[in-house]
């Protein structure tokens, strides 16, 4: 029984934690809510330009290695070919890293810039709507994906080419040394559970309420809570099914699934959309993103606008970082085989492409209708950012139809993020097994989905959703020492050739 | 090796603890001691210095000659020091951190552009001349410096009661590797024990774990109260060792002892 704790001393820590800090948001919801404003408030107020800086960083840290020597490295043994193929992988990794983001915010954001920007562009205007969309991108594009390999690239770097198991507190090893597998190593884990648990729970609870909105516009079922219960209910049920399969089938049968129904969407909407609006919208925030990129990167417009930059970007870059652990070890787990450098550009370049082509589709659809049709959809997406993209599509042909496919992309979207959520919460609570136990599975996806639940009911999601944020402060300073960690541990394999890969089939 | 030994003389060096230095350079039976003074200008007070310092190495029986040239200070000693194939010899002395970053140092500067040997002097060595030294340490990295370092820390008049062969090495990135490095470590430590062992009644091997190397050797020669500390010098390659200058320059200035720095070329 000793035994078995002490194996388990992350899960059941992680477990307890997580139930203690959901069980005051349930029964004191109001405590949760002011704590974590406080928290919140603080680190964004005092270290947000932190967050600017990490984010610059890690991208340029992406950008040098895959273009130094150590691109050359394999994520495994040297003769290993990927275990996915192209298509596979970037439906998993774009399933698991932006995905329900995307469909939710495609219109919403965009709308939202162009009429309240930061108070030096006047709301509305023609500035406004480039700003908006730049943003946009900014926010979506090169950097959040930049934070994600950086946590990817080095479990995957420490697991499949040195042979440790994949943990966040493995990629630690050439600084702490065997100390990874004391306390240290043991917090460094425990706060990546809590990060994902936080993240996932607050996920799964917006996304639920985005459903029901969904189903509300084009279904006879009311937008209120027992259906969005419902929502939960079957999207739990079908993720638990498709994590107990693994991620071979399961979540990559329902990423790939998933993708080709969003490029279909895609592809709709571009061609009964305002096309050539659309390809001036993309062309052009292209251009102003990479001509002002070094400019938003660092601008936390300290004398004007430094409301709007805590609220969207400076929360944005606490977001992706506190979300990093999940997407890293989920990234990590299907980039076995791929060389660092295919990794990185792979990883950075595909996603951001499309959802540059995603945003320049459905928020230069919404900016068409609201600047030359003269329809206040942004006034619309105000009162409720969840339905924009619904909102939208009443505007178009099949727009029943539209909004059910938004509506299944949502789910299969939810079920893919909560499935890989699942599996690598099992995982990180296993030691790092590749292959976790399905109790531990069934354990983390009942605690997510009864979770998100109640906080819905109690109405502690948002100071949860805090909670998670917060966790970006320490996750940011890990981060970047897991990059020295990882630029340690290529200097010395390509000064040590010889040491270069082990036998790392026994170990899997 | 070890025949011919130059002493640069410029403003302030302490004549007291130059010809200490000097004293204990008497063991080594040099063929030449040569006193360089790179005027700037006439100085009488310079030159009353170096008459004071060959006098006092006249009295301990070196074999000195006095030599003088124009330009750049460490330009002249380290040009002076290939031409006679001498050891530089410099007494070490405490400089404002600030001063010597604005000021610069020609230590510093000696240490950077020298192929030859150079040992730097703390005050005290000398009370094991004609004995032998307490204790003495090598900081090896198993490279191109070894075999240039073992010949100098074999001479005679380098004599220690105790050698300590030490490695400062970067932990490997997963368990397995660490252990073969750790092996291979032990077995190089004790490949370099064997070649020393003829002058030295006592050799430990140690191998230090960590970053900083320049700091973990700094700790260990305090630590083990070392009288000389041996270090080889590679000329810095990457851009960042360009700017932080290599181990030996960061190491001279702050190590507790004396120190004897060897160049040795890839």
């Amino acid at each position: 029984m000793r035994g078995f704790v002490k194996k388990n001393v992350v899960f059941f820590t992680a477990w307890a934690i997580s139930l203690a800090i959901i069980g005051i948001g349930v029964f004191d919801p109001d405590l949760l809510d002011s704590v974590s404003a406080l928290l919140h408030a603080y680190i964004i107020d005092n270290f947000g330009w932190g967050y600017l800086l990490g984010s610059l960083f890690f991208l340029v840290f992406s950008v040098v290695i895959a273009s130094s020597r150590f691109g050359r490295l394999k994520l495994g043994h040297d003769h290993e070919k990927p275990q996915y193929s192209y298509f596979g992988w970037f439906s998993m990794l774009f399933a698991a890293g932006m995905g329900i983001g995307l469909i939710f915010w495609g219109v919403a954001e965009p709308l939202s810039h162009f009429a309240q920007p930061p108070g030096y562009i006047e709301a509305q205007s023609g500035d406004a709507a480039a700003f908006a969309m730049r943003h946009s991108f900014f926010h979506w594009g090169l950097h959040p994906w930049a934070v994600y390999i950086v946590m990817s690239l080095s479990v995957a770097y420490f697991s499949f080419r040195r042979g440790m198991p994949p943990l966040i507190s493995s990629c630690f090893y050439p600084l702490l040394g065997e100390r990874i597998y004391g306390p240290l190593g043991h917090l460094i884990d425990i706060l990546s559970v809590l990060a994902t648990v936080f993240g996932i729970v607050t996920s799964l609870g917006l996304g639920a309420l985005q459903i029901t909105s969904g189903l509300a516009s084009v279904t006879p079922l009311p937008d209120a809570f027992s259906t969005t219960l419902g929502v939960i209910g079957i999207v739990t049920v079908l993720f638990m099914i498709s994590s107990m399969t693994g991620l071979d089938k399961g979540i990559q049968i329902l990423s790939k699934t998933n993708i080709l129904l969003a490029l279909m969407l895609l592809a709709f909407m571009l061609i009964v959309g305002p096309t050539a609006y659309i390809f001036n919208v993309l062309t052009t925030t292209l251009g102003g993103y990479f001509s002002a990129l070094l400019d938003m990167s660092l601008s936390s417009n300290p004398f004007q606008g430094y409301e709007w930059t805590k609220s969207w970007t400076l929360f944005y870059w606490a977001w992706w970082i506190s979300w990093a652990p999940f997407v890293g070890l989920f990234v990590a787990s299907i980039s076995r085989g791929r060389t660092v450098r295919e990794f990185i550009l792979g990883a950075m370049l595909v996603p951001t492409l499309l959802t540059f082509v995603w945003f320049s589709v459905f928020g230069g659809a919404g900016l068409h209708l609201q600047i030359e049709g003269q329809i206040d959809i942004a006034g619309k997406v105000a009162e409720n950012v969840s339905v924009a993209l619904f909102q939208l599509f009443s505007f178009y042909p099949l727009s029943g139809v539209l909004t059910m496919i938004a509506v299944v992309l949502l789910m299969v979207f939810f079920i893919t993020s909560a499935d890989s959520a699942t599996y690598v919460l099992a995982m990180m609570t296993s030691g790092g097994a590749l292959r976790p136990s399905n109790w531990k599975k069934i354990s983390w996806g009942v605690t997510v989905s009864a979770t998100a639940c109640i906080l819905l009911f109690s109405g502690g999601l948002e100071a949860l959703q805090r909670m998670s944020i917060t966790a970006a402060l320490p996750f940011t300073i890990i981060m970047l020492v897991l990059c020295y960690c990882l630029w340690l541990g290529m200097r010395y394999e390509w000064r040590q050739p010889h040491t270069k890969t082990m036998d790392l089939d026994e170990k899997d | 090796m070890l025949r011919n030994f130059l002493f640069p003389v410029y403003a302030k060096s302490p004549v007291n603890t130059i010809l200490a230095q000097a004293e204990f350079i008497r063991s080594f039976e040099p063929e030449k001691v040569y006193l360089l003074y790179v005027a700037s200008g006439n100085s009488s007070r310079q030159i009353k210095r170096i008459d004071r310092i060959e006098k006092g190495m006249r009295e301990l029986g070196l074999p000195v000659e006095r030599l003088v040239r124009y330009g750049h200070v460490p330009s002249q000693i380290v040009t002076t020091a290939e031409a006679t194939q001498s050891i530089i010899c410099f007494t070490k002395k405490w400089k404002n951190p600030i001063k010597k970053a604005v000021a610069g140092s020609v230590i510093s500067d000696v240490v950077r552009m020298s192929d030859e040997p150079i040992m730097i002097y703390k005050r005290g060595l000398s009370a094991h001349a004609g004995g032998v030294l307490h204790s003495s340490m090598y900081a090896t990295d198993f490279k191109h410096s070894d075999k240039t370092c073992i010949q100098y820390i074999r001479h005679k008049a380098f004599k220690a009661q105790r050698l300590i062969l030490l490695h400062v090495g970067q932990r490997a990135p997963d368990p397995e590797t660490e252990k073969k490095r750790l092996e291979n470590v032990y077995a190089n430590l004790a490949r370099l024990a064997s070649e020393c062992q003829k002058g030295f009644e006592k050799i430990e091997k140690r191998e230090v774990l960590g970053l900083g190397v320049e700091r973990k050797i700094l700790r260990q020669a305090k630590k083990e109260e070392i009288d000389l500390l041996v270090i080889g010098k590679i000329d810095a390659r990457g851009i960042m060792s360009r700017f932080t200058g290599s181990t030996a320059e960061a190491i001279y200035n702050r190590a507790p002892c004396s120190v004897l720095v060897i160049p040795s070329k890839r």
